[in-house]
């Protein structure tokens, strides 16, 4: 017979389950009677097509919502008889951070970009225009194999899908646990977030990025339209707002990715060439050479394959990058926390990349005869055009380098090779340098290029101002910030040289006209990421540095290279000041908060002459000791408008594993008495005979008293104490009680009623047992980055506008 | 023919000998022997973790920046291996070290190590309290 499992919710899961599958056939529904729509000769059965797509596709979108709610259901309160909930939830976590365990998950992932593909969905549809059938055919499509990715159901012995609403004890078949009806009452909490998603960045990032990533299908669907239909009118307003608000989402949730790796994960940076990131960002820099060649194809009728070959690459990177980035392929070559969930994922995956692919190359190569192309006239070297095209191009270069390196480990897969590379961060930049060299220049004189034909004389003229402002400029800069190499200066250049031409164009041509002000604004705003990253990264100094001992033959060039590579991590004994790099530093102990240890390392500045405290503020960089990944360290930096300290605990000592030679310190003490103690002292207050301490479970039978002490430390902070004596069956038991804060050990080890005494024992082990090992780090001009980023998206939301504006 | 597609070729070209230039920047997987063989060479090795004969060696209070200790590579050498910082926690129970370094005198100087711990992802233990 069956086992009767006690207490659990069967109700939502059923729920959730019956929207998955509904949200599965109502796809296909709607995709289908959308190809029929398309395809359909009478305007009669176009309609009737129609209608009934879409009646599907809102069951279906009611579906996604339905399955979205449900799951969020299930985490909310903590019914961890579902796998889901098991897995990525537990219950001490704040309601914010219950959103990113949707996330953390596959399941929850792919249904945030089904979520967001529907409700972007409703802007082609509320379009009500010719182009809506061929579209939401697309998207239909893809929408089909995205529920599918919820299913979960076995089709000739391989499962399909992953079902979020599945059971723990199905998923783990066979454990003993459960045999037992009651099992649930044996589970009291859920495995937990992976503690670096618990960072509000990453509330907020991923449904971002998911929107960027969701956002791409739609230039994607409107190409694939106009050759599908041989209809090439009225699609470029559309398709240029789609593919602004691409660039704008995607690029914001890149950069807030950034945002959230320089906050909470240690490698100290924002970028680090990772594969994840690549990933990301090589279908936004495709979107932008996309838009930039949709923006010739408008003005001049040039380069419509280009459009159409971009969009279709587009989207199919971002599919690509899911397939890299889900499937566990990248291996040990990511530091990103992504499982592979391997098996059926990489042939779905797999799938869902080529069909997509296939169905763009195709088309593409079926039409290349009838695309409209402009018929050949020589582009002038003058024209802008020309240029833009040449500046499309350029990307695509990097593109083409970033793909091949991050696909290391399909290469190595495919070729049953072994390659790696030793040293990524230096292997990206000594290529993509030169090339962002190029886009600069672009960016910078493009505005001054007319379309056809602009007379160079004048070009030159104009950008005269902006070119020399800009030497001077780079001058003063790399004096001043002892920029020493070569290429460094040459892109510095190039960058203020965009900033400046960018900003000449705004004031000199399109003056007040604010809504112009998108591209010139866009590009202002990558000059100064540019200017950020160059600042933030080549003067990017480890201030922690440990001058004393051996040096380490790093294989460095210098001697000073050397130093710096081998001594990275400083030793701070608690209470015991160290000086460096003009702060003199003191770790003056840690508070616990659940898993959190968070290490209060105080900086202080004194002047010079006097030896007064000129600053002083306490950092908190957090580690956690975690039973499942080790030691997972989070930074706190400290914010100066034009640097940044930057501090990490690079090691920690386990207190619980630390044996001590002190010993206990025994002394008498009557009520109102006072022991001193090396960094504090406290003062006896008398006995508790209701003994409530968290070490101390009550039995019956036990005569219990606790000590009441009152611990003062240097800093004359009160704290109470109470060790607890106990009589239990005859036997004394001596509960200590421990002051982590203080780092101190009492005891009640004897209560002498006649002269209301006790003896207290009390020890505080040596500071040189408690100690952190940090690295700290300054960023100089860090929020020039941070500025240039928030300006450049400032760009695309302004050009977006205008297009929206203008019917 | 086309300045479009003269500036296209070029831009192939050159992509191409992007790449190409970058060839010297990866590297296979070594073994200590053959980064013995081009001492003071940068070498990623992939090795495991060896307790048995000899201590692993970290004394943060004499030098934060010194960890020691010993690894046996795929064709099942064993090496010394100087790592220039902090003894990354739960080292022991790592399963797969991936280590960036080079030999010198016989040992290997390590500047970065990426390691694989057996229950890094995995989620198959039930944490279990008792029933109440």
């Amino acid at each position: 017979m069956e086992t009767q499992f006690l207490n659990e919710h069967a109700l939502p899961g059923k729920i959730g389950e019956l929207f998955t599958i509904l949200s599965f056939a109502a796809s296909i529904v709607a995709t289908i009677a959308y190809f029929l729509s398309t395809q359909s000769r009478s305007e009669m059965d176009q309609r009737n097509w129609k209608n009934l797509a879409r009646s599907s596709f809102f069951v279906h979108t009611g579906s996604v919502f339905g399955i979205f709610i449900t799951l969020f259901y299930i985490i909310f309160n903590h019914y961890f008889e579902y796998n889901y909930a098991w897995t990525h939830s537990s219950r001490e976590l704040p309601f914010k951070y219950l959103l990113s365990c949707f996330w953390e998950g596959q399941e929850g992932s792919f249904l945030l970009w089904t979520t967001w593909n529907c409700i972007l969905s409703f802007f082609v549809i509320g379009k009500n225009n010719k182009w809506e059938s061929p579209v939401m055919s697309i998207v239909g499509l893809a929408q089909v194999i995205l529920a599918s990715m919820l299913l979960g159901l076995y089709f000739f012995g391989e499962r399909i899908g992953s079902n979020p609403f599945i059971f723990l004890r199905d998923q783990m078949v066979g454990a003993p646990i459960f045999q037992l009806p009651n099992y649930l009452s044996a589970i009291r909490d859920g495995n937990g977030l992976n503690p670096l998603l618990q960072n509000y960045w990453m509330v907020i990032h991923p449904p971002i990025l998911f929107l960027g990533f969701a956002s791409t299908i739609f230039p994607f669907a409107y190409v694939i339209a106009i050759m599908w239909k041989n209809d090439y009118e009225d699609f470029i307003p559309t398709l240029l707002k789609w593919s602004l608000f691409s660039c704008m989402i995607l690029g914001t949730g890149i950069m807030m990715g950034g945002a959230w790796a320089y906050e909470s994960l240690n490698f100290g940076g924002y970028w680090a060439w990772d594969p994840v990131e690549n990933a990301s960002l090589v279908p936004w820099i495709i979107m932008v050479a996309g838009l930039h060649t949709l923006m010739i194809y408008k003005s001049t009728g040039y380069s419509l394959k280009s459009v159409i070959l971009f969009f279709i690459l587009s989207f199919s990177l971002v599919l690509y990058s899911s397939f890299l980035t889900r499937t566990g392929i990248l291996g040990e070559t990511s530091v990103h926390a992504f499982t592979g969930e391997g098996g059926s994922l990489f042939y779905h995956l797999l799938f869902f990349l080529f069909l997509f692919m296939l169905l763009g190359f195709v088309l593409f190569f079926k039409n290349i005869r009838t695309i409209p192309d402009h018929k050949k006239e020589e582009e002038a070297l003058s024209s802008r055009e020309f240029w833009m095209f040449i500046g499309a191009l350029v990307l695509m270069i990097s593109v083409v380098q970033i793909t091949y390196t991050t696909s290391m480990p399909v290469w190595n897969k495919m070729f049953n090779t072994k390659l790696a590379i030793t040293d990524p961060i230096s292997h990206y930049n000594k290529i993509q340098i030169w090339i962002t060299m190029l886009v600069l220049l672009g960016t910078a004189t493009v505005y001054y290029l007319k379309f056809k034909h602009s007379a160079m004389r004048e070009v030159l003229m104009k950008l005269a101002l902006p070119f020399t402002l800009a030497l001077a400029g780079t001058a003063a800069i790399s004096y001043l910030q002892e920029l020493k190499s070569a290429p460094i200066v040459a892109l510095m250049f190039m960058a203020i040289f965009s900033v400046l031409a960018n900003f000449f164009f705004i004031i000199r041509t399109l003056k007040w006209n604010a809504i112009k002000w998108g591209g010139s604004t866009a590009h202002i705003g990558f000059g100064l990421m540019v200017i950020g990253i160059i600042l933030s990264s080549y003067n990017k100094q480890v201030i922690s540095v440990n001058r004393l001992g051996v040096d380490f033959p790093m294989g460095k060039q210098t001697e000073e290279e050397n130093k710096k590579e081998s001594r990275e991590n400083l030793l701070l004994f608690r209470n015991m000041p160290i000086t460096m790099a003009g702060y003199t530093l003191t770790y003056n102990g840690d508070t616990v908060e659940g898993p959190n240890h968070y290490y209060r390392i105080k900086y202080q500045t004194r002047k010079n002459d006097t030896g007064a405290i000129n600053e002083e503020f306490i950092l908190q960089p957090n580690a956690q000791i975690n039973p499942k990944m080790g030691l997972i360290s989070s930074p706190d930096t400290k914010h100066y408008l034009t640097h940044d300290v930057f501090t990490y605990i690079t090691s920690t000592v386990d207190k619980s594993q630390m044996r001590d030679t002190v010993s206990y310190t025994s002394k008498m003490m009557k009520i109102g008495d006072t022991a001193f103690f090396a960094s504090g002292f406290m003062i006896f207050e008398g006995f508790n005979t209701n003994v409530n301490s968290k070490n101390y479970v009550p039995q019956t039978g036990d005569i219990a008293v606790s000590a009441k002490l009152k611990v003062y430390n240097l800093e004359g902070v009160a704290t109470n104490a109470s060790p607890v004596y106990v009589i239990r069956q005859q036997q004394e038991e001596i509960i200590e009680d421990t002051l982590v804060a203080d780092n101190l050990y009492t005891r009640l080890t004897k209560i002498v009623p006649a002269e209301n005494a006790a003896v207290i024992e009390f020890k505080q082990p040596s500071a040189m047992n408690d100690y952190v090992i940090m690295k700290a780090i300054l960023f100089p001009y860090i929020n020039v980055l941070w500025l240039g980023t928030v300006v450049m998206i400032l760009g695309f939301l302004l050009s977006l506008y205008k297009r929206i504006k203008t019917k | 023919m086309k300045k479009s597609n003269l500036v296209a070729l070029v831009v192939i070209a050159i992509a191409l000998a992007a790449i190409l230039s970058m060839v010297g920047d990866f590297s296979s997987y070594e073994t200590f022997t053959t980064a013995e063989e081009k001492p003071g060479k940068e070498f990623q090795i992939i090795a495991k973790l060896d307790t048995v004969e000899h201590k692993m060696m970290y004394d943060p209070i004499k030098d934060a920046n010194h960890f020691t200790f010993y690894a046996k590579d795929e064709a099942g050498q064993l090496k010394k291996v100087v790592f220039n910082g902090t003894k990354p926690q739960d080292f022991e129970r790592s399963e797969k070290l991936t280590m960036t370094g080079s030999m010198q005198n016989g040992e290997f100087k390590c500047s970065k190590i990426l390691m694989k711990c057996p229950s890094k992802y995995k989620t198959d233990q039930v944490a279990v309290g008792q029933p109440s």
